[in-house]
């Protein structure tokens, strides 16, 4: 949306504010559908954090490591830090450092995924995906690292909008919405790791 | 945020900035202390299912409010830089 349209929308007399107006009214229903995206994928994690009570009960296998999971949490909670001040930064038209973070939290983000990777690698000996506890914990790990994954190619491409300088001045949207994505990617991590790493 | 910040690409003032990054970092700290917490309960307490998700809970609500801004989709203050 550029602001060109936007304020031939407007009254000619009418101000920055009118236009901020319009602007705010033309992105509710993209804000509405994503919160009803982000709602659906919530009840998707919902159904595998259950399956894992089903399944294994609170079992927790003593081979497990639970400093790897703190640390990937951490990096993970660090990833959404650097995903706010992306926004936060767009927000305001700084685009140049809105960059800085998102290629940031893409970094963070692939240091997470080589951490669940390491804890494949060492889950797979220990509790393969043949066992309860295995099941829960590979499927419900993986299906996050799919979101994870996804949520990298999405900053990927905010990033590089960026750096085109394809993004007008109200394209502070495109970042938002990749970045809300990731902070909903990191509140389902929030609640799969004391499912896995915590209870028992 | 201001409306003409937020939304017309005029340049936000320096203390707007400052606070954005003072509530970012107010709200991780708020984070790592309750995950420190979690990990405390789980190796401390024998039944530690409860207090563990409470402070999941707590850890979401956190992300929910302050990072992803949900108060504003009912019209309510999502942008909550302005108090910190």
């Amino acid at each position: 949306v550029t602001s060109e349209v936007l304020t031939a929308h407007v009254h000619p007399s009418s101000g920055p504010s009118s236009v901020a107006a319009v602007a705010e009214d033309r992105l509710r229903p993209a804000r509405w559908g994503l919160w009803f995206f982000i709602a659906s994928e919530s009840c998707l994690f919902a159904a595998f954090i259950a399956a894992r009570y089903v399944i294994a009960g609170v079992y927790r296998p003593e081979e497990l490591d639970q400093a790897l999971g703190l640390a990937i949490t951490s990096v993970l909670l660090g990833s959404s830090l650097t995903a706010y001040l992306a926004e936060a930064f767009a927000k305001q038209g700084r685009y140049d450092r809105a960059q800085v973070f998102l290629w940031a939290t893409v970094g963070l983000g692939c240091v997470f995924l080589g951490g669940v990777a390491l804890e494949f690698h060492e889950g797979a000996k220990f509790f393969p995906p043949s066992t309860d506890y295995g099941t829960a914990f590979f499927s419900l790990v993986s299906l996050h690292a799919f979101h994870v994954l996804t949520g990298i190619v999405a900053l990927v491409l905010a990033a590089n909008l960026i750096r085109l300088g394809r993004l007008s001045e109200l394209g502070y949207w495109r970042v938002e919405a990749v970045v809300k994505y990731w902070h909903f990617v990191d509140l389902a991590w929030v609640i799969i790791f004391p499912t896995l790493y915590l209870v028992s | 945020m201001s409306v003409e910040s937020e939304h017309a690409g005029v340049p936000a003032s320096e203390t707007e900035r400052r606070s954005a990054v003072t509530l970012g970092l107010k709200v991780i700290v708020g984070l790592a202390v309750l995950t420190t917490l979690e990990f405390i309960a789980s190796e401390s307490l024998t039944h530690a299912t409860i207090p563990v998700f409470a402070l999941s809970v707590l850890k979401g609500w956190l992300i929910l409010d302050y990072f992803m801004h949900l108060r504003a989709i009912t019209g309510g203050h999502g942008d909550r830089a302005e108090e910190a």
